[in-house]
Parts: structure tokens; sequence; C-alpha cells
């Protein structure tokens, strides 16, 4: 199991395309997608998510990064 | 429009005038509808739509609720390569059609927080669309 951080934001974070990817490939609903962005943007929380597979997970904060939204692996 | 023309010329008679019924009611239609929205994503009260401008696409969504001809939709994210050129003027344009499509007298609009455009990390002002 391994935990990605997302820790905040730069600008032109694209905040649709980041909920659908948490959706699409981190196993969450889209409801919870988007309130993890949500917490994320709007109350500038440190958020973290669970991904069983390592390379599923580096995909995933890859795709993040490009996204504009900083994060890490655990 | 040119094949159901064509059609007419050599089918003659009762279903080639039903194809351009078919042309005219899908001509209506579109004048009548305008803009094209399609939903992408749904979860509950959360929903995604895309529509084109021009040749480029924007998808918008946030969580919808419709109240005595209200349209409300908090948490409001917008996305798109044009999205920051769009403006006020043009969301406005975009909403108002789509809230006409929905049969709404007005949309509000609460905005998630910006993480775009001219002012980055501010969270926008409620906006009110009337619809006439």
């Amino acid at each position: 199991m391994v935990k990605i951080i997302f820790e905040g934001w730069d600008v032109g974070m694209r905040k649709i395309p980041f909920t659908k990817l948490l959706n699409e490939k981190a196993g969450l609903t889209l409801a919870e997608a988007k309130n993890l962005k949500d917490r994320l943007v709007d109350n500038n929380e440190i958020v973290e998510i669970e991904i069983d597979d390592e390379n599923l997970a580096k995909e995933i904060l890859e795709e993040a990064q490009k996204l504009k939204v900083k994060g890490r692996i655990r | 429009m040119e094949q159901a023309i064509e059609m007419t010329s050599t089918n003659g008679g009762a279903s080639a005038n039903k194809v351009l019924d078919k042309a005219d009611e899908v001509a209506t239609v579109t004048a009548k509808v305008g803009r094209v929205f399609t939903q992408t994503a749904k979860d509950g009260d959360l929903l995604f739509y895309s529509t084109k401008i021009g040749e480029d696409v924007i998808e918008f969504g946030g969580n919808f609720s419709k109240s005595n001809g209200t349209l409300t939709i908090k948490n409001f994210d917008i996305d798109g390569a044009i999205t920051n050129e769009l403006g006020i003027r043009g969301i406005k344009d975009v909403v108002t059609d789509f809230g006409r499509q929905q049969g709404v007298n007005q949309v509000i609009i609460q905005g998630a927080k910006r993480t775009t455009g001219a002012n980055p990390g501010k969270v926008p002002s409620q906006l009110t669309f009337k619809i006439n």
C-alpha cells in the first residue's frame, strides 16, 4: 500500500481533470474525488489517498503534477 | 439539407416529404437549442457537462439543484483551453444557454476557489444570471 500526499497546487491547476483523474484511476467516486479536490484547493488542506499498486500511484502522481498539483508518494 | 433535397427529386412522394420535414425539424431544434451540452460525468447532484465554443471544448460542473425556477450550481468549476479568455460575459453566454435548456428563469453560480486566470486563490463572488 502506497500513500499519495497532495500538498498544494500551483497557479494554472486544472481542477476538473484532477477530479476526474482521482475518479478514474484512484478508485474514488466522483463525489469523493471532487470533495478531495475542494479540500485541497478551497481549504488548503493536505490530503492523502491510498493506492494498492505502487506503479499506479506513481502514474497518478505524475499526471496530477502535470495538472499542477503538488504531491509526493510515501 | 442537400441530401434531403436530392431525395425529393429522386424519390418524390410522401417519403421525401417526411425527410424534408425531419430536416426542418432538426434545423428548428438546433436553432432553438443553440449550444449542445453533453453530460460527461454524474454522481448524485454532482454533474459535469462539456460544450463547444468555436473549435474549443470547455467543461464545467458542480453540485446542481433546482428550485422554483432557479438552477443553483455550487462549487462551480470550469476548465478548458479558452476558459481564461471567456470572462464573465463568456461564462454568462454559456450558462444562460444552459439554463434556458434546463427550463429555468435564472442560474446562480457559486464558484469554487480559482486556480487560473487573473486572481488565482480567490473565491469568486456569487453570480446570478437571469434568463429572458
